[in-house]
């Protein structure tokens, strides 16, 4: 075994948030050293090889949480990461009917919801408005470490989404069931029930996010999101970091009650004062703590991922999909109605696919953003909610789901099961951990500080929504570095 | 507490409902078992003068196995199980992660790598999550034996009587076979007394033996209610009678210190869950003390005044036929804890009763009564 090494910190998991605290502590002129147990760094943005020059990462490539800090703190567009589509409008797929254009353009939102109804298209600016409100009001909180309360009259509109499941809060504001569906989509991220009190607070949210300067916007990086993954790497490379992967860390080593190192599977100790975790949280608190280091009521809360889950389906194309009424490069929501969530979830949380499943999905290669050979293209769908642990296992399940999902965008899209040349179910792992209300309302100090000092969490439970994000990274750096 | 748990009889039933002439029963931890066999005072004297069996297959019963189930039972408990040879048992509680009493039982080592936990009240998922974390096996067992509580001066002599070896040392036990029964004769519990565990399915022959043998020292059954009198003459406070257990979604619970239970704890045991909490918490604003009041009448759950301000409060009140008057457990500040400080009490009132009466009552040394030795 070599000379044990010592480090100012150390970070275990090479995804997003782990990238990202890497690079904050190497251009803080920590020395940094970054764990990741595969062989390839990125965590869910890293590429995925699946074959005959297809390459995809596991997450689907649209970002919308994406910490813009990173973007101006470590200079991420020096390091080739660039937005290949800048604003996705949503859209409401709808069979036979006008779809339902959601876009930055207030006016032309409300001509879209015009058709479906008169009531709601007058409803909409005032809607926007009012969530965009919000949602910046609870900025603070969702983007930094500690937040001021709230006051004045939007602190009585906050209280009151707390208490509202998304399903009720929009039906108080719409009635077209086709425009609930279509938004309903980004409420049930991390496994979030609709009718669940406070799942508004999702919606607020995903609004309060900013992709491109832009609030609420989804974008798609450029070369996807392997891209991003590089970018990072690079910034911190940049600033000094060093990387390892095919580096598994079997335990965090502990000098009596705090952080002093990490144990690779090969025997290893590396000394750090600071250790980061940016795996799960059951990993970091269940495997690599000694069992009773924590107390067992803070351990045991980490063995309880949600029961609902998604995966994400890629179908190969011979052919650019034909989508009419809405351009290529949307987030295309298929949901007939909100009934359609519920009854996908009670069947999940049997254990089971409902009859019908609300997907989202974009074409990243009407954007260039994807990894394909020539003349082919790529559909990325999102499918939730799923069950997180089928009955019968995924092996099961999986070629049941592909299939759901292609007969699904058929009937929307002329020509689509004619055009498929392979489909690839991706199913959930890990990093997809679920998220609750109580992260949704708790300040990122509760998530990311734990009870042994020097130690601190930046896995995907330490977001309010586990998202493609680096912002729970960038804080626990922060914290890490401070006295 | 258990109003929507499923009740179980204990594999005794067919005895104690033969012998349970007023058909008077109570629920604990789940089973139904008889509060009293036609006189709960005089069964609780029974068992200071004579002998009494009682039914204990109600209390709840854990096994951890496994190379670490030593390790998981040391973390679990507030005093370190890893030092006890086989054979050899303790007491000990278990606090929840902020330091407060989940629970107090005894645990039993059986082998180098499997520990029993007995207690009066169940925690069973507790102890299956602690498991979980350090890859144990977790059992529970209530159900699938009986035991017997054999206790008074005579106790010993109807062991000796049966035909059963009774020469073992308090908190000691030992795995026998007797007579073509697998038993376990134990002294775990808080009366100085035997216990006898075997197979659901043999309990009726062991009930049956030992009243046999116990029947010319007048051996008699003890209900719920005797039981309840003696643990309070030997000032025991009890797990959802006389404090809330800090169980989740529970308000913040007891402090062992306030409790009387810190002989529990071992301050050399530095790993036990909720140790450091326990050692950072400022010390108890009160103390348990015993109560003797100037009556018959028992007083559970009233405020106790002392120089006309309520200084502290009864916990389980009951009359005492050793002591022939009325005592209850309390909790009382911590300066007024001592040896003859006077209190006052009011009485609840009853259809006996219809006007509130107040009573003196003062501070009584714990044990209010202490086992009688064996002969």
């Amino acid at each position: 075994m070599s000379a044990p090494v010592s480090y100012d910190a150390i970070v275990i998991g090479g995804g997003v948030n782990g990238l990202a605290a890497a690079a904050y502590l190497a251009r803080a002129r920590k020395k940094v050293l970054l764990l990741e147990k595969r062989d390839g760094l990125g965590g869910r943005c890293a590429p995925v090889d699946l074959g005959e020059g297809f390459s995809a990462s596991r997450a689907a490539p649209v970002l919308y949480a994406l910490d813009p800090r990173l973007l101006g703190d470590l200079r991420l567009s020096r390091f080739g990461f660039r937005p290949a589509g800048r604003e996705l409008p949503l859209v409401g797929l709808r069979g036979g009917a006008k779809q339902i254009v959601l876009s930055r353009n207030v006016h032309g939102t409300a001509a879209s919801i015009l058709p479906h109804s008169s009531a709601d298209a007058a409803a909409w600016p005032r809607f926007r408005a009012k969530l965009f409100e919000m949602a910046r009001a609870m900025r603070p909180l969702w983007w930094e470490a500690q937040a001021p309360p709230l006051d004045g009259d939007i602190r009585e509109d906050i209280a009151r989404i707390l208490s509202a499941g998304a399903s009720a809060w929009l039906d108080s504001w719409f009635k077209s069931e086709a425009l609930k569906a279509a938004l309903c989509f980004d409420a049930t991220a991390g496994g979030l029930s609709l009718a669940e009190p406070g799942s508004a607070m999702a919606l607020l949210w995903r609004a309060a996010q900013e992709m491109s300067g832009l609030q609420g916007a989804a974008m798609i990086p450029a070369g996807g999101l392997p891209a991003l993954a590089a970018a990072l790497v690079a910034a911190a490379q940049d600033a000094g970091g060093e990387f390892r992967t095919g580096a598994s860390v079997e335990e965090i080593v502990l000098d009596e009650d705090r952080a002093a190192g990490v144990r690779l599977r090969s025997g290893e100790v590396c000394f750090a004062p600071v250790v980061l975790s940016a795996v799960s949280r059951h990993r970091t608190f269940y495997d690599l703590l000694p069992p009773g280091v924590l107390g067992l009521s803070h351990a045991a809360s980490s063995d309880r991922p949600s029961p609902l889950a998604q995966a994400h389906v890629l179908a190969v194309l011979t052919n650019a999909p034909s989508i009419g009424g809405a351009p290529l490069a949307s987030r295309f929501i298929v949901a007939e109605k909100a009934e359609t969530y519920i009854s996908a979830e009670l069947a999940a949380r049997n254990g089971e696919m409902g009859d019908e499943l609300p997907i989202e999905f974009t074409v990243p290669t009407s954007l260039d953003a994807f990894i394909v050979p020539p003349g082919q293209h790529v559909l990325s769908a999102v499918v939730r909610p799923l069950p997180r642990e089928p009955k019968g296992g995924w092996d099961r399940l999986r070629p049941a789901l592909g299939a759901k999902v292609i007969a699904a965008i058929d009937g929307l899209i002329p020509n689509f099961s004619r055009d498929i040349a392979r489909i690839e179910v991706l199913v959930p792992d890990d990093a997809d951990a679920g998220t609750d209300i109580a992260r949704l309302t708790a300040p990122y100090t509760h998530r990311v500080h734990t009870p042994v000092s020097g130690l601190f969490f930046c896995g995907p439970e330490a977001d309010p929504v586990s998202a493609i994000s680096g912002r729970a990274g960038r804080i626990a750096a922060q914290m890490a570095m401070c006295p | 507490m258990s109003s929507h748990r499923r009740i179980r009889a204990t594999p005794f039933h067919a005895r104690t409902a033969a012998s349970n002439p007023f058909n008077r029963w109570a629920e604990r931890n789940g089973f139904t078992l008889a509060l009293d066999f036609g006189d709960a005072q005089e069964e609780a004297l029974a068992a200071r003068a004579n002998v009494v069996l009682l039914d204990i297959s109600w209390r709840s019963r854990v096994w951890f196995e496994g190379a670490n189930a030593a390790e998981c039972v040391s973390c679990l408990m507030t005093r370190d199980a890893r030092r006890l040879q086989p054979g050899q048992s303790l007491k000990a509680l278990w606090l929840n992660d902020d330091g407060d009493v989940r629970g107090a039982g005894g645990v039993a080592r059986f082998a180098a790598d499997r520990f029993l936990v007995a207690s009066a009240a169940e925690d069973s998922a507790w102890f299956a999550q602690a498991a979980r974390q350090f890859q144990t096996s977790f059992r529970e067992v209530t159900e699938e034996q009986g035991g017997l509580a054999l206790i008074g001066p005579f106790a010993k002599a109807v062991l000796d009587a049966a035909g059963l070896d009774a020469d073992i040392e308090l908190l000691s036990f030992r795995k026998l076979f007797w007579r073509g029964l697998d038993i376990t004769l134990s002294r775990w519990g808080e009366h100085a007394g035997f216990e006898i565990w075997c197979d659901a399915d043999d309990c009726l022959i062991l009930w049956d033996r030992l009243m046999r043998a116990g029947a010319p020292f007048a051996i008699r059954a003890a209900g719920l209610a005797a039981s309840d009198i003696l643990d309070i003459e030997a000032g025991i406070p009890r797990p959802h009678r006389d404090y809330r257990p800090a169980i989740d979604g529970a308000p913040s619970g007891p402090l062992p210190a306030s409790l009387g239970l810190e002989s529990l704890i071992d301050d050399a045991h530095r790993t036990f869950n909720g140790a450091a909490a326990w050692r950072a918490r400022k010390p108890a604003s009160t103390a348990l003390v015993g109560i003797e009041i100037d009556s018959e009448t028992p007083a559970s759950f009233v405020p106790l005044i002392h120089s006309g301000a309520v200084a502290g409060h009864t916990l389980t009140s009951v009359h005492s036929p050793a002591l022939r008057r009325a005592i209850a457990l309390a909790q009382v500040e911590k300066h007024l804890a001592v040896a003859g400080t006077a209190f006052s009490l009011v009485l609840p009132m009853s259809l006996d009763q219809a006007a509130a009466q107040p009573v003196a009552a003062r501070v009584a040394s714990l044990p209010f009564v202490k086992p009688a030795d064996a002969l």
